[in-house]
């Protein structure tokens, strides 16, 4: 019996000690493999022509040609990669600038190491990751940037009363209060609330913002 | 140094996937045993506090308790722990931090297995460790710079009237000018040379003045 092909995916990090950890990791995962280590943004190209991945995972700061430069060549020359971007926690402006330059979602170095493999997961499923540790303020900033993974895609069909649901969630009611305005136990509000998470393909809330932003559904205030 | 005894290490850095890395790696190599991890400073504390290890490897940049006051809270820890710390190449200020809160030496944050294995086996036996694959750059900040571990401990041998004697020596003062702007008797400057002259094993004022250059507790620059 063949072997189901792996999903063949290139890491770019000049850490060869986060490399290495990220190997580890990926490795480990029945279904993919890693076909291409790079330590700087020429070196991740070269890997990219050369071993035809279907994601990337690349840190945004590097020598030679820094990921970000990288993501904008890779987005023209090979539109079909899909990229996740990874930054430390204090540079998320460069996280902005993947995103409107094209990379399907992020990391932050720090997040628990279970996050890459779902991030992997949702970003291979044509979903946008938003990293769990997102904070309000670079949600905020992702959803004033032009960044909009949900254009020209068939919209999500969602009821009115998930709206409501998603508008009050933006507004960072807790679901008792939630439940009390709309007229629901808790438990079903608490369902209804995973179901919604689902269709649209987040996780965190800084994602359901984002998402709701993007669709016009809610407005962040000032 | 016992032969049979492994380097106790202890990581610190807020990148999981880093950490794992480094577990992976260093545990592999001989000698070596990591015996915790911590994600952040006040973690790191901790961690020293209950495992006394010989070895502390840390980021400098985590969120919370920063990492130069993690490794100065362990300089004053009781038993003695070697700390190297972890630093991106725009770090040549932070780096200088870290030695005068402590450090023993420093690794960049892309360097390879040998090398963090070096850095950690010669600081173990307590000499300092500056990164081989560091650009020049880092390194003339840091040997010029007030954090030379080599010139803090000189600094320390000084109290700061003998450092005040000292310059003026080397700035030509006689003993009588420098009782007078010292507002002392010129029978203590003369004692106060006389114990400059010995902590520094030197025989003349010229010994002295060479060796107040040297050591940078003179920067002949304000001479000229």
């Amino acid at each position: 019996m063949q072997e189901p092909q792996k999903i063949k995916i290139v890491i770019a990090d000049d850490h060869a000690v986060f490399r290495d950890g990220l190997r580890f990791l990926i490795q480990r995962e029945k279904n993919m493999e890693i076909v291409g280590e790079a330590a700087t943004g020429r070196d991740l190209l070269l890997c990219v022509e050369q071993q035809q991945p279907r994601l990337i995972i690349t840190d945004l700061v590097m020598p030679l040609l820094s990921g970000l430069e990288a993501i904008r060549e890779i987005v023209v020359r090979f539109p079909t990669v899909r990229i996740i971007a990874l930054s430390s926690f204090d540079h998320e402006q460069l996280i902005i600038e993947a995103l409107k330059m094209g990379a399907q979602g992020y990391i932050i170095k720090n997040a628990p190491k279970g996050e890459i493999i779902h991030a992997i997961r949702t970003v291979l499923q044509g979903l946008p990751y938003y990293c769990m540790s997102t904070t309000p303020d670079l949600a905020r900033k992702i959803s004033d940037s032009d960044f909009n993974p949900y254009k020209n895609k068939p919209g999500v069909e969602l009821t009115e009363a998930e709206k409501r649901i998603i508008l009050f969630l933006c507004e960072e009611r807790k679901n008792e209060e939630i439940a009390k305005l709309i007229g629901m136990s808790i438990r079903t509000l608490e369902r209804m609330r995973l179901q919604i998470q689902e269709k649209i393909g987040v996780r965190s809330l800084a994602g359901l913002v984002i998402f709701a932003v993007k669709q016009g559904i809610y407005r962040i205030p000032s | 140094m016992k032969l049979n005894k492994k380097i106790k290490v202890i990581i610190a850095d807020d990148h999981e996937i880093y950490r794992d890395g480094m577990v992976n790696l260093l545990n592999k190599a001989s000698g070596i045993e990591i015996v915790a991890t911590a994600e952040n400073g006040q973690e790191l504390v901790a961690m020293a506090r209950k495992y006394t290890p010989d070895i502390v490897l840390t980021d400098l940049r985590m969120p919370g308790l920063d990492g130069i006051s993690a490794i100065r809270l362990i300089a004053g820890l009781e038993q003695p722990i070697g700390q190297i710390v972890i630093s991106t190449y725009d770090d040549a200020q932070l780096i200088g931090e870290a030695f005068e809160a402590g450090a023993l030496g420093y690794i960049v944050k892309n360097a390879d297995t040998s090398e963090i294995i070096n850095a950690i086996k010669t600081v173990y036996q307590g000499k300092f460790y500056h990164c081989n694959t560091s650009s020049s750059r880092i390194m003339q900040t840091i040997t010029d710079s007030r954090f030379n571990p080599m010139i803090i401990a000189q600094n320390r041998l000084f109290e700061p009237r003998e450092k005040d004697i000292i310059q003026m020596i080397c700035m030509e003062n006689s003993s009588k000018e420098i009782a007078k702007t010292l507002n002392l008797s010129e029978r203590s400057v003369d004692g106060i040379r006389r114990r400059i002259m010995k902590k520094m094993n030197v025989h003349s004022l010229a010994g002295l003045t060479r060796y107040a250059i040297r050591n940078k507790l003179f920067d002949i620059r304000k001479f000229q």
